[in-house]
């Protein structure tokens, strides 16, 4: 059976159409407990982020034919914020380090179940950055 | 010539590797091998238990001394004339027989005189219902074959199939086991006077109590042990009912197209087909209530579903005894049936947008495994195309894995034998229909582009995704073909999805499917769709090396930026010139350019040429 199994292998490499997954992870390297809210026309989504944690913001991103990619360009805004405080406000065009921007500013990896792994890194940095 | 001469060697190197290391990862982890039985438990099956044998009623010698017994009776029945059964010849009229089947081909050699038979003894009790029965625990490597049990006329040439076989009992039936047409009904009953009937009826139910089935029987069909008239007086009945299936997307039922509904009674088979409403009328009549299956098998729509790799026989959904008036059944999510259903309906509705486009349907019927996960699917067009990946012939496929040293010459048997899917889909209900549907389309795309260029281009095509685990970066030999070819089923896969559930389906929106961005080689992303962040992946769009989103830039006249610098401007391509332009020497997109080009008087040149520029196909 084993040996058959091989086979079964075989026929699963044969798949033209391979399933996929990606992981969107959100990591918060500063001190603080931020929210991510990302702005739509109709709709708002949030993300809490305690500090120095990392989340997984979509949490079933699996694809028949290839991994998903995340796509943030319908969104008006992307923010940061702790409470009511607004602390850093990405829009599409919003030059230097950009969320929007998945191929330059987040990483990524590919685990062993080759699964592609998108890290984006809040960084004290980027709040400075806001406050200037 | 001599490059294809070397291809299928290059294959076995690819398939040895990657059973050297699959042998190596074995030997360290697997104790022991698992049964074919516990195969099927692990791929969700249920196993049909039997239980004890059954006295049959209907053995000849059975029924002589049922007839002995009335004639010798003392009993003032007047419904029994002796005078009528003097005139009654217990013979045999059938025969319980068995068949010794090695491989698929043994079965079909049945299937194509419309022989009906079951994978378990006829006379057992069934103590357990389920979905497979493994007559013997053994492993794939101790497979050789497996007995298929039916009832046929005494006068059948049984050595015409050419096939081993053992007659179990002699029977007299009073029905043709096999059932012809009504119409065309030629048994013991149809021929026989009412005074007749009501001595069968005696003989029938004398048979049942000698045989201590008469309470059994009674309580299948809800009759009291003390009413007078048995069967006959209920009357016979022809079984008729409407199959449907549940439709996630539509949030409705839909109907069950083109299977079939098979019945059984005591060695008596009957059997249906669902039209365009689901409707089936069952062509022979009841007396008593019969088990039902839903056999998966789909022969007007050239298909039949299996329900694992391991299937030796085609889907089954067994209702078991119900009533002999018809069965009706829907298919919702919860059920083991779901899945096979929306395939099929999905191979039907693909098989009529083929019509409606100028596409070639696929001609033979094919085999499709459809299990019951979430995920990959495949066009292997094995039951074709194996003999191209086996360098010819079985033998030297299976001397070349025993050369390895894997032993897994058996293996290879029983795929040989049994097994060699077509088509592959994972089809969990979770996935909903849309997304069945859309796969279903997108495999039977590949079908139908199979059908104009046949094994040896398609074995390039499985070389090619071994050779690179799967799409690759769009570099490697024969990525232009591979290219091509999912550029074929992606946009068949999305543009029919479109077509049937709307510009807004949970699968993949119009406006999503107009979106793409193509993807310069050398690049990991052979074709992705884009996410949001609530992970929504129908509604923004999709990008990739593969040229996925050319068909629908050259069919549509809409004028659209590409990427920047390019805009869409071809027009005035149909499906058909499209498919008709999929040659057997057409193995890249610029060979699909040049020969849509040439086919259609070099129709719009320059923004075609532009367009798969376009794409990074120049």
């Amino acid at each position: 059976m084993k040996n058959y199994m091989c086979v079964v292998f075989i026929l699963f490499l044969c798949s033209c159409d391979p399933d996929a997954c990606s992981e969107y992870l959100i990591k918060n390297s500063t001190n603080l407990d931020l929210n991510l809210t990302f702005i739509e026309k109709k709709e708002i989504k949030e993300v809490n982020i305690e500090k120095q944690y990392v989340v997984n913001f979509i949490e079933h991103n699996c694809d028949t034919g290839g991994a998903p990619l995340l796509y943030l360009y319908n969104y008006n805004s992307i923010y940061l914020s702790k409470g009511n405080e607004i602390l850093k406000v990405w829009k599409p065009d919003t030059k230097g380090k950009n969320i929007y921007n998945i191929d330059k500013d987040w990483s990524v990896r590919e685990s062993p179940k080759d699964n592609f792994i998108y890290t984006f890194e809040i960084t004290d940095e980027d709040l400075i950055r806001q406050e200037e | 010539m001599k490059h294809l001469q070397k291809l299928p060697m290059s294959i076995f190197i690819i398939l040895g590797a990657l059973l050297i290391s699959c042998h190596d990862e074995v030997k360290e982890t697997e104790p022991a091998t698992p049964t074919l039985k516990e195969e099927y438990l692990t791929a969700g099956e249920k196993e049909i238990v039997l239980g004890k044998k059954i006295e049959n009623p209907y053995a000849v010698a059975t029924m002589q001394k049922a007839y002995e017994n009335l004639m010798n009776s003392e009993s003032k029945n007047s419904n029994v004339s002796k005078k009528v059964g003097e005139s009654v010849a217990i013979v045999t009229n059938h025969h319980y027989v068995r068949f010794w089947c090695v491989s698929q081909e043994d079965r079909d050699k049945l299937t194509a005189l419309d022989i009906k038979f079951s994978d378990f003894p006829l006379d057992q009790e069934i103590e357990e219902t389920g979905n497979f029965f493994a007559e013997e625990d053994i492993t794939t490597e101790a497979y050789e074959g497996a007995w298929i049990y039916t009832s046929l006329l005494a006068d059948f040439d049984y050595e015409s199939l050419g096939l081993r076989y053992e007659i179990l009992e002699d029977l007299f039936l009073f029905e043709e086991a096999q059932g012809e047409d009504i119409e065309e009904d030629d048994s013991v009953l149809a021929k026989a006077s009412d005074s007749e009937i009501a001595f069968y009826e005696a003989l029938e139910k004398e048979a049942f109590r000698i045989t201590g089935n008469l309470e059994k029987e009674m309580a299948k069909n809800k009759s009291n042990i003390q009413e007078r008239c048995w069967f006959f007086c209920s009357g016979r009945t022809q079984p008729k009912g409407t199959l449907k299936v549940y439709n996630t997307e539509t949030r409705s039922t839909d109907p069950v197209v083109g299977v079939k509904v098979r019945t059984y009674r005591w060695f008596v088979w009957g059997y249906g087909y669902t039209n365009s409403n689901g409707y089936y009328v069952i062509n022979k009549k009841y007396r008593g209530n019969p088990w039902y299956s839903i056999d998966f098998d789909n022969p007007s729509n050239k298909i039949k579903i299996y329900s694992t790799w391991l299937s030796l026989s085609d889907a089954t959904y067994r209702a078991w005894t119900q009533s002999k008036s018809g069965y009706d059944k829907t298919f919702y999510t919860n059920s083991y049936g779901w899945r096979f259903s929306t395939v099929n309906n999905a191979v039907v509705k693909y098989r009529k947008y083929c019509d409606q486009y100028g596409i070639t349907k696929p001609s033979s019927k094919m085999r499709i495994n459809v299990t019951n996960g979430t995920g990959s699917a495949s066009a292997p067009m094995l039951q074709k195309t194996w003999g191209f990946i086996g360098y010819n012939s079985h033998a030297s496929v299976s001397n070349f894995f025993a050369n390895l040293g894997f032993g897994v010459i058996n293996t290879a048997s029983y795929f040989f034998k049994w097994v060699l899917p077509d088509i592959w889909i994972q089809a969990n209900s979770s996935n909903g229909t849309a997304k069945v549907f859309s796969t279903t389309f997108h495999e039977m795309a590949h079908a139908s582009h199979f059908e104009k260029v046949g094994g040896s281009y398609w074995a390039k095509y499985i070389s090619y995704i071994i050779t690179y685990g799967s799409y690759g970066d769009g570099t490697g030999r024969n990525a232009g073909l591979c290219a091509l070819g999912e550029a074929w089923g992606y946009h068949i896969g999305n543009f029919l999805t479109i077509q049937e559930f709307g510009n807004n389906n949970s699968e993949l929106t119009s406006g999503a499917f107009e979106n793409f961005d193509p993807i310069q080689r050398p690049n990991d992303i052979a074709k992705s769709r884009y996410t949001d962040a609530n992970g929504n992946l129908n509604s923004t769009g999709w990008a990739g090396w593969m040229p996925s989103g050319l068909i629908n830039d050259i069919i549509d006249t809409n004028s659209d930026l590409v990427r920047t610098g390019f805009r869409d401007n071809v027009s005035g391509y149909t499906l058909q010139n499209i498919y008709n332009a999929l040659d057997r020497d057409v193995a890249s997109p610029q060979a699909f350019r040049d020969r849509l080009l040439q086919e259609n008087g070099n129709r719009d040149e320059t923004d075609l040429r532009n367009l798969f520029e376009a794409y990074y196909y120049n």
